[in-house]
Formats: C-alpha cells, structure tokens, sequence
C-alpha cells in the first residue's frame, strides 16, 4: 500500500459520494435517494469507482476504496452501506487479484459484482437495520428480483466503463 | 456548531439503539433537535410522518408503521451528522492515515459543483440521460484532481504527523452525548406502546 493509491482510492472515493449527492437534487435528499432509489446511485458513482481501480492499477486498490468508502459512509451515519462496501471491496479485492484490472473482461467482472453486491448488500442490510415487518415473508423473492436488476445494471455499467477507461488512456489524462 | 467524530458515532448508535427498545416516537423527536435550523426538512418530515399514519390506517397495514418512523430517525442521524461533522477530527482517531481522506474532503464541494453543473446543463439542453456522456467531463476532473493532489501530497505535504488525540470532549460535543442518553432514559423510562402498533 503506498502513498498514490491511498490518495487515488480517496479522491475517488469522495469523487462517487459527491456525484451520488448532486445527482439526487440536492444534499438533503441523498439519504432519501439511497432509501428508496439505488437503482440511480448504481450510474454514474459506480462508473467513477470503476475508473478508480482501472486508474490505481496495482494490488489492494479495490480493498482500499472499499475501505474509504465504508469509513466515508460510516461518518454520516450510514452504517448499511458501511458493511456492504467492506464486504464487496474484499470480494472485488480477491477477485481481480486474479483476473486483473484493466481489460474489458476484469473490468466488466470487477464492475458487476462491486454494484451488484453493493446494491443487493444495502438492500438486505437496509431491512435489516430497520427490523424485518412480520408483514413481509417473501423478502428472499425480493431480493432475487433486485440482484437481477442490480447485476444485470452493473454489467451494462461495466461495458461502459470500460469504454470510458480506454478513452481515458488514449487521450493521455490517466496513466 | 461542530461535533467531534467519535461522538457523532456514540450519538448515532444511541439514538438508533433507542429507537429499537419501544415505538420509536422519542428518538426521532430527539433526533429532529440538531436540524432544527432546516425548517423546510423538519417541517416535510413532519407533515410526511403523519400522512403515512392515515394513509396506512386507511389500508389497514399500520403494522409497518413503527419502520416508517425509524426510517425517519435515520434519515435525521444522516442530516444531523452532514451538518455538524468536523471532519478534522477524524486525524485524532486515524493519525496520519487518515489525512488523505481529510485532505480530500475538501474536493468535495467542487466534486459536488461539477456534477450539479453537467446535470443541470443536461437538464436545460433537454439530453437524455446517457452515463457514458454524462461521466466524461466529471471523471477528466477527478483524475486530473488525483494526480495533483498526489503531487502536492508528496511534495508539501510530506512529513511525520505527531499524533496527539483531542478526544475530551468540548462545549459543543456534550450536546449530542446529552441528546442520544435522553433519547436512550426516555425510551426506557416512558415506552410508548400503542395498541395495534408493533
């Protein structure tokens, strides 16, 4: 862990919350939007992370923004998305030790299960935190519904991150 | 008013600790105190709180009605922790590793203004919401903020943090340790258990 990718993982981490707040209007109404939208927070910030680790480029660098991001998250007292980033920055982090970090295929497998396990994670820790109602028995179902909706999205983000990474190193901004 | 990070944390959990023990009435009433200042919020949350109850004892699924309520809480900590977090605090906690995440916490408005701009450009210009065009001019400016904030960082910045941590708390951090014991004592000593809800 050296110095460049604490700073990459940082700013790219604060990058995605930032963009996460402003794409929701306003401030005040990001908590709102992670509540009941995260299907929007699963665009752009999930591109910017993707970027991130293809930017950093060396080991430990999704374990890293995993681990800014949770402690980003657990200083607003979001602490759902505390777990979820730390679980999905370990699992990205053995995954792409072995496939790589840039490239369309370790792109696009990194991407999808860093936002599919991000959103289905924040889902289920969502109604965790809250308490389950005796109401809702089906929440299995629930959540198969969601991770198809969050891997099937996170893919599609992937394949654009990817393209967004190859602009980026053509045209010399990232190294 | 500024809160230190450890008590903002021992607030939170206080508060979200209370809000499990009976209906969660007192603890999002204790959590509204610190936003007092945004009237408009407060005062959505409110009128919002009391229309889920009608609406949800129209529909008779007023057993969700005590989730509601905690959500709110929740989204009280998340306001209430935006508007006073004293984010150099965190330096008396994580020492030198946590300065690159101070430092970089002050890119934060100007991460913020970008996206609002692109957004609001999108929006004037009538484009559709396409992320591979949207992302472009947000990510050439969060590369180019890492590289320089990598240069500095190793040029100026350099150089061995005394860790000394401040964690007595001043004037300004007893009040959420106040709020999240009355809002734990209130619970304890006043549960409100309401017929037909829980």
């Amino acid at each position: 862990m050296n110095r460049r990718e604490v700073i990459y993982a940082a700013v790219f981490s604060v990058a995605s919350f930032g963009v996460a707040a402003a794409m929701s209007l306003s401030l005040s109404l990001y908590a709102l939007s992670v509540f009941l939208d995260p299907i929007l927070t699963l665009t752009i910030p999930l591109i910017i992370i993707s970027v991130g680790i293809q930017a950093i480029n060396q080991k430990n660098g999704p374990l890293l923004v995993g681990i800014i991001s949770a402690v980003l998250y657990a200083i607003f007292s979001l602490f759902f998305l505390t777990v979820s980033f730390l679980i999905a920055g370990i699992i990205v982090e053995m995954v792409s030790r072995i496939l790589g970090y840039r490239g369309l295929k370790a792109v696009m497998v990194n991407t999808t299960l860093a936002g599919g396990l991000v959103g289905v994670l924040s889902v289920v820790f969502g109604f965790l935190f809250l308490g389950l109602p005796k109401g809702i028995t089906d929440l299995a179902i629930l959540t198969a519904l969601f991770s198809l909706v969050y891997f099937t999205e996170s893919a599609v983000m992937g394949v654009i991150s990817h393209y967004l990474g190859k602009f980026l190193l053509r045209s010399g901004v990232m190294k | 008013m500024k809160w230190k990070v450890p008590y903002i944390l021992v607030y939170s959990v206080m508060v979200i600790y209370s809000s499990f023990i009976s209906f969660p009435l007192w603890s999002l009433l204790v959590s509204l105190i610190p936003i007092m200042q945004r009237r408009g919020i407060v005062g959505g949350e409110v009128l919002a709180v009391f229309l889920s109850f009608f609406m949800l004892s129209r529909t008779e699924h007023l057993y969700i009605y005590p989730y509601v309520v905690r959500a709110f809480t929740f989204l009280n900590l998340f306001f209430a922790s935006s508007e006073h977090l004293d984010i150099i605090s965190l330096l008396d906690i994580g020492g030198e590793k946590a300065l690159p995440l101070v430092v970089t916490m002050v890119y934060f408005p100007l991460f913020y203004q970008i996206a609002a701009q692109v957004f609001f450009y999108r929006r004037a210009r009538r484009k559709p919401f396409s992320p591979l065009k949207l992302s472009r001019p947000i990510l050439v400016e969060v590369v180019k903020v890492a590289e320089n904030l990598y240069r500095a960082y190793t040029v100026k910045l350099y150089g061995n943090l005394k860790k000394d941590a401040k964690l007595t708390p001043s004037r300004d951090d007893l009040v959420p340790l106040a709020l999240g014991v009355v809002a734990l004592c209130l619970s304890y000593l006043l549960p409100i258990s309401v017929a037909g809800l829980s």
